[in-house]
């Protein structure tokens, strides 16, 4: 018996055996040793040096860093924007309209559009010079700000962008979580005489909190690691109004040369996303439906 | 028979073997060169391609591989490929990070001593590129072309706005007073046209300000940033007024929307900055007529400084290379067969100029002004981490474009954050 139970074991390992060599060589490896080189002064070419925490210590005193997370957090100001208008579009679009279909697909398109190409033109329609979202804010006699080019309007900018971007993955996401609830539930409200509205609030609302509560928690990851609209639109400016920490990664290592200090900001970058999805884990409970 | 049969197949054998051993022989004679470069240019990567496969025909035992690494990877997959080990024999390299890879000990000293060796004269080369390219005294690259900032202007816009060209006695306030007649504000959805541009980037345009109103960017040893002194700030102060205050030039966001070459939008009455090869992207305008001059002159000091680079227009030897005087040969090669190229630059070789930049078709049109602005020159201030000083400086710049910080309260926190990273280097 013993030697059978051996004998799967072994046909089990061997056929993980190619994924397992491809986490380890992929991905294990490459976070041990990024460990190792936060702990050193490495140029990317050479041997490191060794130097403990004092990367760590070095970035606790870096105050571009600290503004990275500051953006990064008002960057996530998208989040309820987004899952609101989401739910919002959601509900409309779980009608059973004609040409229902044309419309799922026309908010979904955003998502599927390559994001290097739309950052691009939506830098043209942010152009102070002659941006056409100037010249519409004109038509009704509001003078645009300097949306890109301004310190105070670069962040919201990319932000109205994301909404606009990430607005049909909420949508489809909670398109698929109000059909999962089942219709008996709002059948027997309605006899009892329940409004619209508190169908939606007793209802929809909860029934749909697992949904919101995983959008919320990848809208978090996500604001973290926001760096390829920062990289088209703004490039971290003006200034560094638009720095996050993933852009200051990507400068630290591969424009300054410094991937020891890159990589002690990647694990701390680590520690805050686990920190607040951690956070977010246990105080859902108190607010997620079927916990 | 039997005989016959096995004395045939040991024949057959035995050629086979002599065969296998010739080929052995002839490949382990045959050297193979790897050749790295970032040229998105058609004509200037088509220069290159050339210059390898004449070079080839003419070193039949010598294989010559191109390894093209577009810029914005380039320079995170060299110092890698060096790192492991397995840099390209010979690849181009920019001013900028020059001095980086001369400290990362991954380039080959290209010492007196060796180019008598291999009997390669640099000695009618340009003295100016001396200045641009030897790092603690030496030499690490073979350069190829320089090029300085010179005026380019639009003559159809001139024409129109009834502004008479520039000439060499034009001084900043000649140039501002055309640059105002020149300016048409937006209207609507249709663009403006700008008498003029600016560029955040220090060695591709303001450097040149400061020097020519008498100010300096770093002291002589390159520890200590002088931005923040009255020369500087006042020299910023008017390119900044440019945009802010007479509004001849484009803010940041507009000027990024123009790409990376603005001139060509046909919006632009001038553009001092440095264009590098942009003259083979200028060639190909056809909406409008244009032509180049020097510089413009300061008004009180009467320099005229342009900013200089040799920038990319030079090649390295990996310090690794298993052929290193192969190498040397094939750089020296490659960098006169790009000389001869008329692809936008200034041949180092002096001997070059008058049949391949002053009478070539696709550099006549740059080749006077340009010679002219050499005799200007000044080497660029480069330091280690070149790169995170320049985008420091930009960052400052492009608050002081946009308005949101004075050109004194720019230069005086560029020169804060830049004193602490030239701080930081010296420690090491």
């Amino acid at each position: 018996m013993k030697k059978r139970q051996i004998q799967k074991v072994i046909v089990g390992y061997s056929f993980l055996a190619p994924s397992l060599i491809l986490v380890f060589t992929f991905i294990l490896y490459p976070l041990v040793w990024s460990i190792y080189i936060s702990l050193c002064d490495w140029p990317s070419f050479g041997t490191p040096t060794y130097i403990g925490f004092k990367n760590y210590i070095n970035l606790f005193r870096d105050s571009r860093w600290w503004r990275s997370l500051v953006h990064s957090i008002y960057f996530m100001l998208n989040i309820p924007i987004s899952i609101l208008l989401a739910m919002l579009v959601a509900i409309i679009m779980n009608q059973s309209l004609k040409g229902i279909i044309l419309f799922r697909t026309l908010y979904y398109l955003p998502v599927i559009s390559p994001s290097i190409a739309v950052a691009l033109v939506w830098a043209l329609i942010y152009n102070t010079d002659f941006g056409i979202l100037n010249y519409f804010l004109s038509l009704l006699g509001i003078n645009g700000p300097k949306w890109l080019a301004s310190t105070k309007w670069a962040m919201p900018a990319v932000i109205l962008y994301s909404i606009w971007k990430g607005v049909g993955y909420n949508m489809v996401i909670y398109l698929a979580g109000l059909q999962g609830i089942p219709e008996s539930l709002y059948e027997a409200a309605k006899i009892d005489g329940a409004s619209s509205w508190t169908l939606f609030r007793y209802i929809t609302l909860p029934m749909l909190s697992p949904t919101t509560f995983f959008l919320i928690i990848m809208g978090i990851i996500g604001g973290f690691r926001v760096f390829d609209v920062i990289y088209v639109m703004t490039h971290g400016g003006p200034g560094d109004a638009t720095v996050t920490p993933l852009y200051y990664i990507y400068q630290q290592a591969f424009q300054w040369f410094r991937m020891g200090y890159a990589s002690s900001i990647a694990w701390l970058l680590f520690v805050f996303i686990f920190s607040a999805t951690l956070v977010q884990w246990y105080i859902r409970k108190s607010w997620v439906f079927g916990e | 028979m039997k005989r016959v049969l096995r004395n045939t197949i040991s024949l057959i054998l035995v050629s086979i073997f002599l065969s296998v051993c010739l080929i052995n022989v002839a490949y382990s004679e045959q050297i193979t060169l790897v050749y790295a470069h970032w040229f998105g240019n058609v004509d200037y990567a088509g220069q290159a391609k050339a210059a390898v496969e004449a070079y080839m025909k003419l070193n039949p035992n010598i294989k010559v591989e191109i390894l093209h690494i577009p810029w914005a990877q380039y320079w995170v997959k060299i110092p890698a490929m060096c790192a492991a080990k397995e840099g390209p024999d010979v690849f181009n390299i920019d001013s900028a990070a020059l001095r980086d890879f001369v400290d990362m000990g991954v380039l080959e000293e290209i010492t007196p001593a060796l180019l008598k060796k291999l009997g390669i004269d640099l000695s009618t080369y340009h003295p100016f590129i001396w200045k641009e390219v030897k790092i603690y005294g030496k030499l690490w690259t073979i350069p190829y072309g320089v090029n300085p900032s010179y005026l380019i202007y639009n003559k159809t816009m001139f024409d129109k706005a009834g502004v008479n060209y520039p000439n060499a006695n034009w001084t900043w306030n000649e140039f501002l007073t055309a640059a105002k007649k020149l300016t048409e504000p937006a209207s609507g959805l249709t663009p403006g046209k700008f008498g003029t541009l600016t560029n955040p980037a220090l060695v591709n345009y303001w450097a040149q300000y400061i020097w020519q109103n008498g100010g300096e960017i770093l002291n002589t040893q390159r520890t200590k940033c002088l931005l923040d002194q009255p020369k500087a700030i006042e020299a910023m102060q008017w390119i900044q007024d440019l945009i802010i205050k007479h509004k001849v030039a484009p803010p940041p966001d507009a000027l990024q929307a123009m790409g990376g070459l603005p001139f060509m939008s046909g919006r632009i009455g001038m553009y001092t900055g440095w264009t590098g090869i942009g003259v083979l992207s200028y060639n190909q305008i056809k909406d409008f007529e244009w032509a180049t001059t020097i510089l413009p002159k300061h008004p009180t000091t009467g320099k005229r400084t342009p900013v200089t680079r040799v920038g990319g227009e030079q090649v390295a030897i990996y310090k690794e290379s298993k052929h290193k005087e192969e190498a040397i040969k094939f750089a020296k090669f490659l960098a006169d067969y790009m000389g001869t190229g008329g692809i936008g630059f200034i041949p180092a070789d002096t001997k070059l100029w008058e049949k391949y930049f002053i009478n070539h078709p696709r550099t006549s049109k740059v080749a006077k002004a340009s010679i002219k602005m050499l005799e200007y020159a000044r080497p660029n201030p480069y330091t280690n981490k070149f790169t995170e000083l320049d985008t420091i400086t930009q960052e400052e710049v492009n608050l002081m474009y946009s308005g949101e910080k004075t050109a004194e309260q720019a230069m005086k926190d560029a020169t804060r954050r830049v004193d602490a990273l030239l701080a930081s280097i010296k420690k090491k």
